[in-house]
């Protein structure tokens, strides 16, 4: 469903953008700066700080960490998201998702837990209600 | 001081005239050095490391781009600066450095505008263009940061590439755009076969990228010792370790020069 696209060419001089064909395996961890496409397989960890696209073919067995993804292929992992999330008819995800707004389209597979809430909150929640507590403390 | 050094194919009598022109442009424009002629005897790694210790600091190539890339080696190593006047076919490189053909690349040299370029290393060996592999692909794997990559049945040849120019009538790919020689990355393209339905087989007719990752090393490991291809000349064995070297090598190029393919 995903193709790689022009844009993830078009960025010749930026962060490191990686692009995973389906001829070939990737094993390990996987952390980059730019966008990354997934046509292929990878088994491991994904980390990106940038778009996460997983294409029809794609198997990953790896936890995901991104700011966004668009997955149409198998994911078997936990998910977790800054922003969007979006689960493609062909897409099938066998974990986790935290992820700040997720769209499922009919036809796709999801056994997991779904946390929606802002991935960058979620880690500090005692810090934001101690800081809360303060506040109210010196308006008195 | 300049060393100017003639490739064996300006031999032929249709040069003559040109090189004699050329000698004189020179001669006008001060910027005369020493003049030697390669032969199949002659090995250019050692006329040129011979020369830089009498203190030559400038080696210029007369020839086409596979002159050029010859040199690229032994020139980074000693830290001189390396020049080009292009003559006859095959000069599709120096295009993209800003070089003219013949007389007027004289006036480039003579500008010395000087700019560093990233080289690829391998091993210890430089190299300006890429290295290829392309046989037994599935029996190697390439390691990069914390993970591995291992190519399919289906991969046909693994590129890494610091400067990417194509070649006369070569439509390139649009992954190429991603190569520029002063970004100090290497790219790692993997491609496939792209085939066509044939009479009783499939053809191939070409190779498409499936794959790209951009990293600054690369250690490329083999079950077996597999042939690698540096700048379409120099074949090295594997295992080896690909890795940039940011700024290593200093070119006089001309204004209208590019890093990338446009």
């Amino acid at each position: 469903m995903f193709k790689i696209s022009d844009e993830a060419y078009a960025n010749g001089n930026g962060a490191e953008d990686t692009i995973i064909g389906s001829s070939i395996k990737v094993e390990g961890d996987l952390v980059s700066s730019g966008n990354i496409v997934v046509e292929g397989e990878v088994t491991g960890t994904i980390k990106t700080e940038k778009t996460l696209k997983v294409g029809e073919g794609a198997k990953i067995v790896a936890n995901v960490s991104a700011r966004e993804a668009y997955i149409s292929g198998k994911v078997q992992g936990n998910i977790e998201v800054q922003d969007k999330i979006e689960l493609a008819s062909t897409g099938e995800i066998n974990g986790d998702i935290q992820s700040k707004s997720l769209i499922i389209l009919a036809g796709a597979v999801f056994n997991g837990k779904s946390t929606m809430a802002d991935v960058r909150t979620i880690a500090e929640p005692e810090q934001e209600q101690g800081n809360a507590e303060n506040d109210y403390e010196s308006e008195d | 001081m300049y060393y100017y050094i003639y490739d064996t194919f300006l031999d032929e009598k249709k040069y003559e005239k040109i090189i004699d022109k050329l000698k004189t442009r020179l001669l006008d424009l001060d910027i005369q050095g020493k003049h030697e002629k390669l032969t199949l005897l002659k090995n250019v790694e050692e006329l040129i490391g011979d020369e830089v210790k009498r203190g030559t600091t400038t080696v210029v190539v007369v020839g086409n781009d596979k002159t050029f890339l010859k040199v690229i080696n032994v020139v980074a190593k000693n830290n001189v600066t390396l020049g080009i006047i292009p003559i006859g076919e095959g000069n599709d490189l120096a295009r993209y450095l800003g070089v003219p053909e013949g007389e007027s690349a004289c006036d480039i040299l003579a500008a010395r505008k000087i700019i560093k370029f990233d080289l690829g290393k391998i091993n210890s060996y430089y190299f300006f263009t890429n290295m290829k592999i392309n046989k037994n692909l599935p029996r190697m794997s390439i390691e990069k940061d914390e993970y591995k990559i291992i190519p399919g049945v289906t991969c046909y040849e693994v590129e890494i590439c610091n400067f990417y120019y194509p070649r006369k009538d070569e439509i390139p790919d649009k992954a190429y755009k991603k190569c520029s020689v002063r970004d100090r990355k290497l790219e790692l393209f993997i491609k496939t076969k792209v085939k066509a339905k044939g009479w009783l087989h499939d053809k191939v007719v070409g190779m498409k990228i499936d794959s790209v990752f951009q990293g600054d090393k690369f250690d490329i490991k083999s079950f077996e010792y597999l042939p690698v291809v540096l700048d379409d000349y120099k074949i090295m064995k594997t295992p080896v370790i690909v890795e940039v070297e940011p700024e290593k090598l200093n070119v006089i190029v001309g204004k209208e020069r590019a890093d990338t393919i446009i």
